[in-house]
């Protein structure tokens, strides 16, 4: 399977190497930033080793910069690739946001202009990117500050397009269609309700910080109550989907990223069994229709 | 007017966000008719102005980076104080704005950058200790290589021995440098006052065994004698070298206990007999 239903997983940050190794926690799955192990040796790869051969590990990247407007950067994704080769991640995926321009990167995830230009430039690099990895990866849509001018459709008519049109999937940041629709003052269920549900094969969760004129997609806080019941939403949209909750500054302990990611399972598991009751009641109450 | 093709619209926001004053300053360093395109680039609305918007790019750009350089120079931090190191790295950052696609070589030209700063003046040796902290960055993910049995050297004949020549692990590096720069750490490390420094010509080994990175400062016989074996010079010739410091007998003794030495640390990963 392309995209298996890996379950409710959790994002290695290096402070938790130690205790993931020491003590094996009943995660299942780890989501890993690609670049970090993008190195020659030592222990970043050795980590990942122990890691990849008790748990199913993605490989999150932040530099592919689909959307630059310089050329593919040719060593990176060679390096990508023998870093798939390597570890066998279940997939790859990066970011729908471009990182640089002018050969510098500004190692932040920066918005695009919602236009068909874009939309073009988008699909032709991740046409060619998927063809160098040998498969189709999920991008992600990014938590958003600001919005252009240029811009001729909203972001989730964007997002549909690109992935489309290129065939790729989605990552679908939770918290970051929260953020991106307060900053922008759009409605956050209308974005849901309009990424086309079978190309959704990974949802996002993260703690985010209310600097009042706008959030701010910190990754510091636990998940706000909002975004969980946002994420509820999703999921009956989406149903059983890979989900993974990110925390990367303030960082506490692991059991308690861990216990985050038991919520996401609680929930989608709680909203996966009201369906199967809704189900059985349907059922019996057409069965009795029909007896009567 | 038109709007700006994606290029030029990245072009423009990278200006603002990466204006050390912010995105107003930025601005209004624009040529005339690149800030008319600029100033029309972003949506701003009543509760967050265009311009805001940006600063919150530029904000991310300048801290993020910060962040990582002040955990990569943690001594040079230290040493230079909160303010000092704040108004290195915006200046750093006009100089040297990240190429690459990785965080972890943004510091890449740090200790080039901080040679002769005036910023530092205060502390003449923050370009030496940015060096070795670099170093250390850049032996802890080196390439692996397996450290070489000391008993395949037992087996090798005594005729050999001057024609061999040592392979060293990718990790290690040697520091020359004008101040003691890994006596300079040991003593940020531990809190202790840096008023008695003085410039001394100094060579440091930095290396990796197994996972952990270690550093330390060599005397005159090791420099020379690792500097040689790193140019794959013969044993023959690196005793030469030490016995021309010290005389024979001594010289002879110190070669080879500076090999076992180098065992012991894992820096000898392979020889060749020819």
């Amino acid at each position: 399977m392309e995209f298996p239903f890996l379950g409710y997983g959790v994002g290695l940050r290096t402070v938790h190497y130690g205790a993931v190794l020491d003590t094996l926690p009943a995660v299942d799955w780890f989501e890993v930033i690609s670049e970090n192990f993008m190195v020659r040796g030592g222990r970043p790869l050795h980590t990942l080793e122990q890691i990849r051969c008790r748990y199913p590990i993605v490989l999150h990247g932040v530099s592919l910069s689909i959307g630059s407007a310089d050329p593919l950067r040719v060593e990176y994704l060679q390096q990508l690739a023998d870093l798939a080769r390597r570890f066998e991640p279940a997939w790859i995926s990066d970011h729908l946001c471009w990182t640089g321009i002018g050969g510098h990167n500004a190692h932040d995830l920066l918005p695009l202009p919602y236009t068909e230009e874009a939309v073009c430039h988008v699909v032709e690099r991740l046409r060619r990117v998927q063809d160098v990895l040998g498969r189709r990866i999920l991008l992600e849509n990014v938590s958003t500050y600001l919005e252009y001018a240029a811009s001729s459709m909203p972001e989730w008519e964007f997002l549909s397009a690109v992935v489309e049109q290129a065939d790729c999937g989605i990552l679908l940041d939770i918290n970051n269609i929260f953020v991106s629709a307060f900053n922008h003052g759009f409605s956050a269920t209308r974005y849901i309700d309009a990424v086309p549900a079978a190309r959704v094969h990974q949802l996002h969760l993260a703690g985010h910080s209310d600097r009042g004129s706008f959030l701010h997609d910190t990754h510091d806080h636990p998940v706000a109550d909002p975004v969980w019941e946002l994420y509820d939403y999703a999921v009956r949209r989406f149903g059983g989907v890979s989900t993974l909750v990110e925390w990367d500054d303030h960082i506490p302990a692991f059991s308690v990223l861990h216990a985050q990611a038991l919520q996401a399972k609680a929930r989608a598991e709680a909203i996966r069994d009201e369906r199967s009751d809704i189900g059985a009641h349907t059922a019996a109450a057409v069965e009795t229709h029909h007896r009567a | 007017m038109s709007a700006p093709t994606l290029a030029h619209t990245q072009q423009l926001l990278w200006k603002l966000i990466t204006a050390p004053e912010g995105a107003a300053a930025g601005l209004a360093r624009l040529a005339p008719p690149e800030r008319a395109v600029a100033e029309r680039l972003v949506r701003g609305d009543q509760r967050l102005s265009a311009l805001a918007r940006v600063d919150v790019y530029a904000d991310m750009y300048f801290y993020r980076i910060r962040d990582c350089l002040a955990e990569d120079f943690s001594a040079v931090r230290a040493v230079l104080g909160e303010a000092a190191f704040h108004n290195l790295v915006t200046d750093y950052l006009i100089a040297y704005p990240p190429s690459h696609f990785s965080l972890r070589y943004a510091g890449q030209h740090l200790p080039g950058f901080l040679d002769g700063y005036p910023g530092a003046r205060q502390w003449p040796f923050a370009s030496a200790l940015a060096a070795l902290e670099w170093s250390i960055l850049d032996a802890f993910d080196a390439p692996d290589a397996e450290p070489l049995d000391a008993s395949m050297l037992r087996e090798v004949p005594e005729a050999h021995w001057p024609q061999l020549r040592f392979r060293l692990t990718p990790s290690l590096r040697i520091l020359q440098t004008s101040w003691p720069v890994d006596a300079i750490l040991q003593r940020v490390q531990g809190g202790e006052p840096l008023d008695d420094i003085a410039s001394q010509p100094t060579a440091t080994r930095v290396w990796r065994q197994e996972l952990r990175v270690f550093h330390r400062a060599m005397d005159a016989i090791e420099t020379a004698s690792l500097t040689a074996v790193a140019r794959e010079l013969p044993f023959e010739t690196v005793c030469e070298e030490i016995v021309a410091c010290v005389g024979a007998v001594p010289g002879i003794e110190r070669a080879y206990a500076l090999i076992a030495n180098w065992l012991d640390d894992a820096l000898l990963t392979g020889f060749s007999a020819t």
